[in-house]
């Protein structure tokens, strides 16, 4: 226990130290997540956009890819 | 090598190097955890406060290494007219723009205690605030035109034009008199820090640069469907 709170201390400057991964793992967690989730997103839409096309046959093989 | 600037033959390749990356990106960063916050000593000057290098310096060197991607692939596109370098420029500005606001941020955190103060106007910091404005500026001019094309070759000469700023971080510490220390990895004569510094350190680094990669492939693969689903629109507006 002793040892836990003194690495968690850090000498003293815990908070700073602390802060810092803190504020580096945030930031990189919601960069990851919001680029999944746009991609997600996009991939999704254009897969319905696809489908709809497919639905009305008049005009299809324009611009895949 | 022009049938790979095809964005969607470079996803080709890129999308099974997916999960590889990202298994890096996890194992590198754990590592670099583990060695950063506990199996390496405190410095003799700084104390425990050293640790904050581990990511402070990782992200710094990635705030350049992603603006120079980005000034390469911006250059390519310009030149070539290749829409994949445009793309690679516009995925990797939020990521670069990150990586800057964590080394400042963390910066911050490691002057107050060591310098007794959160910032000062030298030139290392100076210069990197401006690089964090230039990501800033990249991405409000590349969203701000209606067509899109524009929008992604004006954006990409305002990086090629900011791309004079790099040398000026490097080298800002040697230049000028600044309370940031200068460089004690990359240097001529060797690195200044000790392998049970450097390594966690380093691997940190391949850590951050592999999760640039992936993140990098992830906006590549939304670019691509946004492009498509725009040329679908368009299509369709035009019948």
């Amino acid at each position: 226990m002793e040892q836990i709170t003194e690495f968690l201390a850090m000498g003293g400057h815990g908070a700073y130290i602390w802060s810092a991964y803190g504020i580096t793992t945030i930031v990189l967690l919601a960069v990851l997540v919001v680029s999944i989730r746009h991609m997600r997103g996009q991939e999704y839409l254009l897969q319905q956009l696809r489908a709809a096309r497919r639905g009305g046959a008049s005009h299809q093989n324009e611009l895949d890819e | 090598m022009h049938k790979y600037a095809n964005p969607n033959q470079f996803l080709r390749i890129a999308n099974p190097l997916l999960p590889w990356l990202s298994g890096l990106t996890v194992l590198c960063m754990g590592m670099g955890l583990y060695l950063g916050l506990f199996a390496s000593p405190k410095d003799y000057q700084q104390g425990e406060t050293v640790r904050i290098m581990y990511i402070h310096v990782p992200s710094a060197w990635m705030a350049m290494f992603v603006y120079g991607s980005m000034a390469m692939a911006g250059a390519t596109a310009l030149i070539w007219r290749h829409p994949l370098g445009h793309m690679i420029a516009k995925a990797s500005a939020p990521v670069g723009a990150s990586f800057t606001m964590i080394c400042l941020l963390t910066g911050s955190l490691w002057g107050k205690p060591m310098w007794g103060t959160w910032w000062v106007w030298d030139a290392r910091l100076t210069s990197v605030l401006i690089l964090f404005f230039l990501y800033i500026g990249y991405i409000a001019l590349v969203n701000a035109f209606d067509d899109s094309a524009r929008g992604q070759r004006t954006a990409s000469v305002l990086v090629l034009v900011g791309a004079v700023n790099l040398p000026i971080i490097k080298f800002s510490v040697d230049w000028w008199n600044t309370l940031h220390q200068p460089a004690s990895v990359v240097r001529m004569d060797g690195p200044a820090v000790h392998p049970s510094m450097l390594w966690p350190l380093l691997i940190m680094s391949i850590g951050f640069t592999m999760f640039y990669f992936v993140v990098l492939i992830l906006r590549l693969r939304s670019e691509l469907a946004a492009t498509k689903i725009r040329n679908i629109r368009l299509g369709q507006a035009g019948e």
